[in-house]
């Protein structure tokens, strides 16, 4: 379904990534990871590289097709290319990635420029230049040495610790070469101290991609290694691009964190699965009230989302002067576009009338509820309720039950002389 | 004759044995072609990430276990590639002993930023 509103412009994450999968038996399901090690060897010295995935003849244990050992990641191109010598050289780019393989000459591709997705031709040398049909498998094969390994050198590595020689045996070249399904494939080096996971085998690969050929396929973790800590840690930082799989298999990209004026300057939340931070001078994490909201929303990051922006303003404002609650408010009353691109983001995975279905269930058991809640926690909910119907109304998402039943409630508010600055401002 | 048999070994299959010996002392890369063995599968803490609707795949390392918690290490592009499609979460399969496990992904993280040199 397209997107009603407009959705900002997000940077392209790093290609490299971390999953978080539960494990319902971690007794029955006992295999020994990687020992980590970040060293961040620079990519001109890597000679040799070696890397154990899925692709291909990993997966069945069946020899590839011939043309299969050719094969890029991506769709392969070739580009065919006079340099100032009238020379005819050939080149092979795989898109959609800023990655470019010079078959013929090495270093020859300075005649390109990269940008995520795109292969750009500088003008002046474009006339030289004859872009040839798109080639699924061209019959060029790779320089780089990428070589699979078989698992008991891991083994032999990783697990048992065994001293001695190297003993791998160099798989058949057409076996040998990147193909689909290698993609995250630990890509390890042989160091002095042992074998060293060195990258994952990606498309994009900015941090190298002017090194050399060679190293286009594969992005050093090295430079990411308080990263990987930090997220093994739980400690996910603002820098993180994050991708939340909802309890009803939606999935959501969104980074997870937000940005709230407080006291005078912006103060960053962000949040996982179950846990709630704010960034601050000094992260802490947020209250019990935070935590049990999220439970009570059954840990759904769609709505719990909501919860956190409108329980963190609360928060923020508890304690605080009324002047920097009004502050604080009119600052997320200005950021309903945000929202709205929040929600614009979410609408290409989950349908939109189920937001409103869930707000309108929620707010009829508030209603019924009613007459449990102290006059303070009325408001307190109702400001709460008011602003995701403010969402909701933004997106177009209310129908004419929920208009009225809110309506109502207002009027109820007022005739109970309930009244706080929200509550007047709704009034108006 | 016992002592000429002997002899006669020796100098028969004395090219064969060295060879071998040759073979043994060598390196990798002056294996013979043929000798080269490859498994049907990854190491174990190597697994295959999928996402089931989707008959495209990559490989995750599993680089760190914590209580109920898996932490695998893949490409970005390897389940973003297929989220126009996000009807199904992606999974971690691994192999061990010929019996695949599943694990549910809960959630994904990259770097937004590469690091400052």
């Amino acid at each position: 379904m397209p997107s009603k509103f407009n959705i900002p412009n997000i940077q392209e994450p790093i290609d490299i990534c971390i999953l978080k999968c539960y494990i319902p038996d971690p007794a029955t399901f006992s295999i020994a990871p990687y020992k980590l090690n970040f060293s961040a060897r620079p990519a001109t010295t890597v000679h040799d590289g070696f890397y154990v995935g899925y692709g291909m003849y990993g997966t069945n244990g069946e020899p590839p097709r011939e043309n299969d050992g050719k094969r890029r990641l991506g769709n392969t191109y070739m580009v065919e290319h006079r340099n100032a010598n009238k020379r005819l050289c050939r080149l092979t780019a795989t898109l959609p990635a800023a990655s470019l393989q010079c078959d013929t000459k090495p270093g020859s591709h300075d005649a390109f420029t990269f940008s995520p997705g795109t292969l750009t031709l500088n003008l002046d040398k474009a006339q030289e230049m004859n872009v040839l049909d798109k080639i699924q498998e061209n019959s060029f094969p790779p320089k780089s040495s990428f070589t699979k390994v078989e698992a008991d050198f891991w083994i032999q590595k990783f697990l048992t610790a065994e001293e001695g020689p190297l003993l791998f045996h160099p798989v058949h070249p057409k076996q040998s070469l990147v193909q689909k399904g290698d993609s995250g494939s630990p890509f390890l080096v042989d160091t002095e101290e042992g074998t060293s996971i060195f990258g994952v085998m990606t498309q994009l690969c900015p941090s190298v991609s002017t090194v050399g050929y060679f190293s286009m396929y594969a992005t050093p973790i090295g430079p990411y290694k308080s990263w990987i800590l930090d997220v093994l840690r739980g400690d996910i930082s603002l820098e993180t691009f994050s991708i939340f799989y909802t309890l009803e298999n939606k999935l959501i990209f969104r980074s997870a964190y937000t940005s709230f004026f407080y006291g005078g300057s912006f103060v960053r939340i962000y949040w996982d699965i179950g846990e709630l931070f704010i960034v601050g001078e000094k992260k802490k994490t947020l209250s019990a009230d935070f935590q049990k909201m999220l439970l009570m929303e059954g840990g759904e990051p769609v709505t719990a989302f909501t919860e956190v922006l409108l329980l963190a303003e609360n928060n923020l404002c508890s304690g605080s002067s009324e002047s920097q609650v009004v502050k604080t408010r009119e600052y997320t009353i200005s950021s309903y576009g945000v929202l709205s691109n929040f929600y614009a983001t979410l609408d290409r995975a989950i349908e939109p009338d189920i937001l409103g279905r869930k707000f309108e269930a929620a707010f009829n058991q508030f209603l019924w509820e009613l007459p449990l809640y102290s006059e303070h926690e009325i408001v307190f909910a109702f400001e709460s309720f008011y602003f995701k119907f403010r969402i909701l109304e933004n997106l177009g998402l209310q129908n004419e039950s929920l208009q009225r039943k809110v309506k109502y409630f207002l009027s109820s508010l007022h005739s109970m002389q309930l009244q706080s600055y929200w509550v007047k401002k709704m009034m108006e | 004759m016992f002592h000429f048999l002997v002899v006669f070994s020796l100098f028969v299959f004395q090219p064969v044995v060295g060879y071998s010996l040759l073979l043994l002392r060598s390196g990798p890369s002056e294996r013979p072609e043929q000798e080269s063995v490859v498994r049907a599968a990854p190491h174990t803490a190597v697994c295959k990430v999928q996402i089931p609707s989707s008959q495209s795949h990559g490989t995750g390392t599993l680089i760190a276990v914590k209580g109920n918690t898996a932490f695998i290490l893949t490409a970005r592009h390897v389940i973003q590639d297929n989220y126009s499609a996000p009807e199904e979460r992606p999974v971690a399969i691994f192999s061990k002993q010929n019996k695949n496990f599943m694990l549910t992904v809960l959630s994904a993280f990259s770097p937004m930023f590469q690091p400052l040199e």
